[in-house]
């Protein structure tokens, strides 16, 4: 019986969509692409089934910053929301004021932030965003999960750069561990500095830094990992692939359903009031476990779906809102 | 309405002392790939993306497979043959000929190119490390001349030692079994003030093969019917990290190698010493786009044989079944008398020096690339080989680029070249074009198209064995040159699929391929005035063709269990040029080559595993016909924890199944046990 209501749910969505245009009485969202990449096209196909699923009628369009810029493409007039994919499209658009309504997904938290710290200020059509950072609260929590005896973490930042060393210190702090660093400067031996906190370290934090991007430090993280005993956290499945012991990330379809309905969220506040800006964390997300790492660390931490309820009971337990904010803006 | 800038939540961010010096994470970085192959086209790339058909032989299958000595992993690479000249001398061969010495392959140790320019092959014993050294090794199963040169023709093989960073601070392993085998190796690693480094050795004897049951007969009074192997290796690997962007990688190691050859004429072996050193400096300075390597090498390779052939009287008697007195020699060689020969390579010195720059950058999101150029220096002296005492160098230049061009989401082009330029043949270019179709994030289907060119090797161009008297007069040629040579040329056309199924634990490797190879070089027989009339000429004019299938299959569903199928289909077609009966080469390379690795653990501790290998019949070229050789390896292992130490107890049975001949009819291998047991402590 449920499968004939859900077929009909179905058929009652895609109606609803097709007749969109003819129901919503709004422009509608764009999505602008940073490319035409997998991850962001992942994205769109997030954002998508999102509205699809909850049956909004708002028509949506996408199309890439190279057809914009190539003028294959153009950008139609008096749209709700721009909605920029990444980087490259935050920045052109946010720049180029293309469109006072922007909402920002799939972009990093330091990289939004660059965009946002200008002399002009804050960009008024900025309305929103998903970041891909996860919040330190999930990343130490699960840091305790795997390892309950661990009393310290360690993680190395780059110096040069914004990092969110800050955050995870005091976090740490709350959860009763102690978050020992180390600012890698251009002229650091990086070896010298990892070996030191690898010592000192129960389990290693790879918070995503430039430090951390540099492809001899994640090589070496890795090395030193094996080499102390010491689980490596890192941030995508493919840091998990070539050696850490599990990862936390959002997948670009995660991301997406989440901008998606965060922008139903906004959309359906705007009619009441300029809503406030807030650039979130994202709020699902995924573990990936190496196996073999697990097998020779000798740690029994269960399977990605335990892990996650665990983490979801205690999450919500503690935390006021599970994604968190990076930052929020209010009305003067 | 104008919303204001204050922020209620102060940043999380700490802002960096100058505030974004650097750019900041992009999801680009989030979403890079961390394990990558660089063996294909000098690119990091992930194996999704790589233009060329690659095998990774990881730790677990090197583990697994039981080997004992490092060619006998290639067993699991499809259509690489591995093989025993000798009990100490080994061979390994991918769709070409198969001689006592095989030289169409490029085999680097960590990026250090071990080709020896001398011998026009890799002396797989004096590589300098254990087969506990190694990480992973990378094949890449077709020409790769458009990335690394001549050397690379018909494939490249680069073996990744384990880094002295995740090492165990001190590792002891020992091998003990059939045929007297004997080994012990070991690790230290340690740490200088900003200075890492690991201090390794390798001993190795075995009794070889029990040959030549016959006694040998005439003079020959150096000649031994034992092949055994006496080899001691020592290496120093250093990692320097002066900054965040630089990186010194330092590997410096001398050894000793005492290995048979064969003479089957004589029925026995002669000694043959290599003694060794090298010196790789690699330095990596990180930029924000991409990098720029510099590094060096050298390799010294001296051989002696200390082979007395006996009195020339002596010696042609037991050659032509005639009796020659000494008194015949002065008739035969007016001026000379009968007297003691000496053979073979005395004080025979090989060297590559090789420096070599390479810059890797993005030029725009779509378009990344690699371009370098290196100086390499071969040089070659030995009067044997030679005929004067006169040293050879061989200067080489070489400019290479690769562009990988992601001109669409799901396609991805590369076009590599190698332009490189020598005294013997001139210039000469290796292109590559490669075009990847990404069906799916897991489904990726590939084609490209080599023209692949190799430099003749020094020792075929300028080899010239005479067997002289002691005063230099010539009694018989032995092997000479023609005074020119061309280079060898090769078209590949190849198409094939890479797919993972069952959330990545399932890869299946697939690929067709078609080669022509034309003017390789071979030793001919021609007629000279000589004491036996004859000698071997080294000339271009060798051609055949290959097509064939190569298939790979592993499979991980969990840490119990691993798979990993291998098989080779080559049909060949060509002759062995001869001015009187031109013999097919179709047989020198088996039709069929298959390999399965199992391993399963029943327990944590424990792992049984075991290898099967099939090759279909064929002709060694520088051996004897064989017919079809099953071999089962099999491996119960049990890990072992005694205080601080972590260990591993093996037990290894190579050829459980019925006795074959390896390469020659000499070489009968029969089952043979071995006990390894390794111990490593933080």
């Amino acid at each position: 019986m449920s499968v004939v209501i859900y077929s009909v749910q179905r058929v009652l969505a895609l109606l609803l969509l097709l007749c969109a245009p003819l129901l919503y009485a709004g422009n509608g969202i764009v999505l602008l692409l940073s490319s035409d990449a997998l991850p962001y096209r992942e994205v769109e196909q997030g954002i998508r089934a999102t509205l699809f699923e909850q049956q909004s009628a708002i028509p949506i369009a996408s199309l890439t910053l190279d057809s914009l810029l190539s003028e294959e493409a153009v950008l139609p007039d008096d749209i709700d929301v721009l909605v920029t994919i990444g980087t490259r499209a935050t920045r052109y658009a946010l720049q180029e004021n293309i469109s006072d309504t922007i909402y920002s997904s799939f972009i990093t938290a330091s990289g939004l932030l660059r965009e946002i710290t200008t002399e002009k200020g804050f960009p008024d059509a900025l309305k929103g965003a998903v970041v891909l950072d996860q919040p330190a609260e999930r990343v130490i929590l699960l840091a305790k999960l795997i390892s309950p005896q661990a009393t310290r973490l360690g993680t190395v930042v780059n110096a040069s750069a914004p990092n969110r060393l800050s955050e995870f210190k005091r976090v740490a702090q709350r959860r009763g561990l102690k978050l020992i660093a180390a600012s890698l400067f251009e002229e650091s031996n990086p070896i010298a500095d990892l070996k030191k906190i690898f010592a000192k370290s129960d389990v290693f934090l790879v918070i995503p830094d430039k430090a951390n991007f540099n492809s001899k430090i994640a090589k070496w993280i890795l090395f030193l990992s094996y080499r102390h005993r010491v689980p490596v956290i890192g941030y995508s499945k493919k840091y998990t692939d070539a050696g850490a012991l599990i990862s936390i990330f959002s997948s670009p379809l995660e991301v997406g359903r989440d901008t998606g309905e965060r922008l139903l969220s906004y959309l359906s506040l705007k009619s009441q009031k300029a809503p406030m800006v807030r650039l979130q964390y994202p709020r699902y997300f995924s573990l990936s476990i190496n196996d073999k790492v697990v097998e020779s660390l000798g740690l029994t931490i269960g399977n990605e779906a335990q892990l996650k309820e665990r983490m979801r009971q205690q999450l919500s337990a503690s935390v006021r809102d599970e994604s968190g904010l990076v930052l929020e803006v209010v009305e003067q | 309405m104008r919303l204001s800038q204050r922020m209620i939540y102060l940043p999380l961010f700490c802002w960096a002392p100058q505030g974004f010096a650097m750019e900041p994470v992009t999801e680009i970085d989030l979403y890079a790939d961390v394990d990558v192959i660089q063996t294909g086209t000098r690119l990091q790339q992930p194996l999704m993306q790589v233009p060329a058909s690659v095998t990774v032989i990881d730790r677990e299958m090197i583990a697994a497979s039981g080997a004992t000595q490092i060619p006998q992993l290639l067993r699991l690479v499809p259509g690489f043959l591995s093989y025993s000249v000798s009990g100490s001398q080994l061979g390994v061969s991918s769709r070409a000929l198969s001689p006592d010495f095989p030289g169409h392959l490029e085999v680097s140790v960590d990026g250090r190119s071990v080709y020896q320019p001398a011998l026009s092959t890799v002396i797989w014993t004096s590589l300098g490390i254990a087969i506990d050294d190694i990480d992973h090794i990378e094949v890449i199963r077709g020409s790769n001349t458009a990335a690394y040169g001549s050397n690379a023709f018909l494939g490249a093989i680069n073996i990744v030692t384990v880094d002295s960073l995740s090492a165990p601070q001190l590792s002891l392993r020992t091998l003990h079994g059939s045929i007297d085998t004997k080994e012990y190796s070991g690790r230290y690693t340690g740490t200088l003030e900003n200075f890492s480094y690991s201090v390794s050795f390798l001993s190795q004897r075995n009794s070889g093969f029990d040959a030549f049951s016959e006694p040998e007969t005439g003079p020959w009074p150096t000649h031994t019917r034992k092949d055994d192997l006496n080899n001691q290796q020592f290496r120093l690997q250093g990692l320097y990290t002066p900054t965040l962007n630089d990186e010194l990688d330092v590997t410096l190691g001398f050894g000793r190698d005492r290995i048979k050859l064969p003479e089957n004429d004589v029925r026995g072996y002669h000694n043959r010493q290599f003694d060794n050193h090298y010196q790789h400096v690699r330095w990596t300075h990180q930029l924000d786009n991409g990098d720029v390597q510099l590094s060096f090498y050298h390799n010294y390779l001296h051989i002696e044989d200390d082979t007395v052939l006996g009195l020339l009287s002596e010696l042609a008697s037991d050659l032509t079944g005639m009796n020659i007195p000494p008194a015949a020699i002065p008739i035969a060689f007016p001026g000379q008398v009968d007297e003691v020969l000496l053979g073979d390579i005395r004080d025979g010195v090989s060297q590559r020096y090789h420096l070599e720059l390479q810059r890797t950058f993005d030029i725009n999101q779509q378009l990344r690339t690699v371009w370098g150029g290196a100086y390499r220096v071969d040089r070659l002296s030995s009067q044997f080989l030679l005929g004067h005492d006169d040293t050879i160098d061989e200067e080489q230049y070489q400019l290479f680029g690769n562009l990988e061009w992601h001109f669409a989401p799901a396609w991805r082009a590369n076009f590599g070249l190698m332009v490189e330029r020598n005294a013997i043949v001139g210039s000469f270019a290796s292109p590559r074009a490669a075009l990847n179709y990404q069906l799916s994030p897991n489904h990726m289907l590939r084609t490209s198209i080599t023209a692949g060119k190799r430099t003749p090797s020094l020792l075929s161009v300028y080899q010239n064995t005479v067997i002289t008297f002691a005063d230099g007069t010539p009694i018989d040629q032995i092997i000479g040159n023609t005074g020119s040579a061309d280079e060898e040329s090769l078209n590949m056309l190849e198409v094939g699929y890479l797919g993972q199924f069952l959330q990545g634990d399932l890869t299946l490797d697939f690929k067709l391929f078609k080669e022509q190879l034309r003017d390789a070089r071979y030793d001919a027989e021609e007629a000279v005035a000589d004491i036996d009339g004859e000698r071997r000429v080294w000339r271009n004019g060798l051609d055949w063709n290959n097509k064939g299938a190569e298939l790979q299959v592993r499979y991980q569903p969990d840490e119990r269990w691993l798979m990993s199928w291998q098989y080779a289909y080559i049909d060949i077609d060509g002759e062995l040029p001869d001015d009187t009966s031109p013999e097919s080469i179709g047989t020198h390379i088996p039709k069929h080559n298959t390999s399965l690795l199992l391993a399963y653990r029943p327990l944590p501790a424990w792992q049984i595993s075991g290898v099967a290998y099939h090759t279909s019949e064929m002709e060694w070229t520088g051996g004897d016909d064989v017919d079809e050789i099953t071999r089962l390896d099999l491996r119960i292992a049990r890990d072992l924890q005694v205080a601080d130490w972590k260990g591993k107890i093996e037990f290894i049975a190579h050829n459980v199944t019925d006795d074959y001949l390896d390469y020659d009819e000499e070489n009968i291998f029969e089952p043979r046990f071995f006990i390894r047991l390794k111990l490593a402590m933080n």
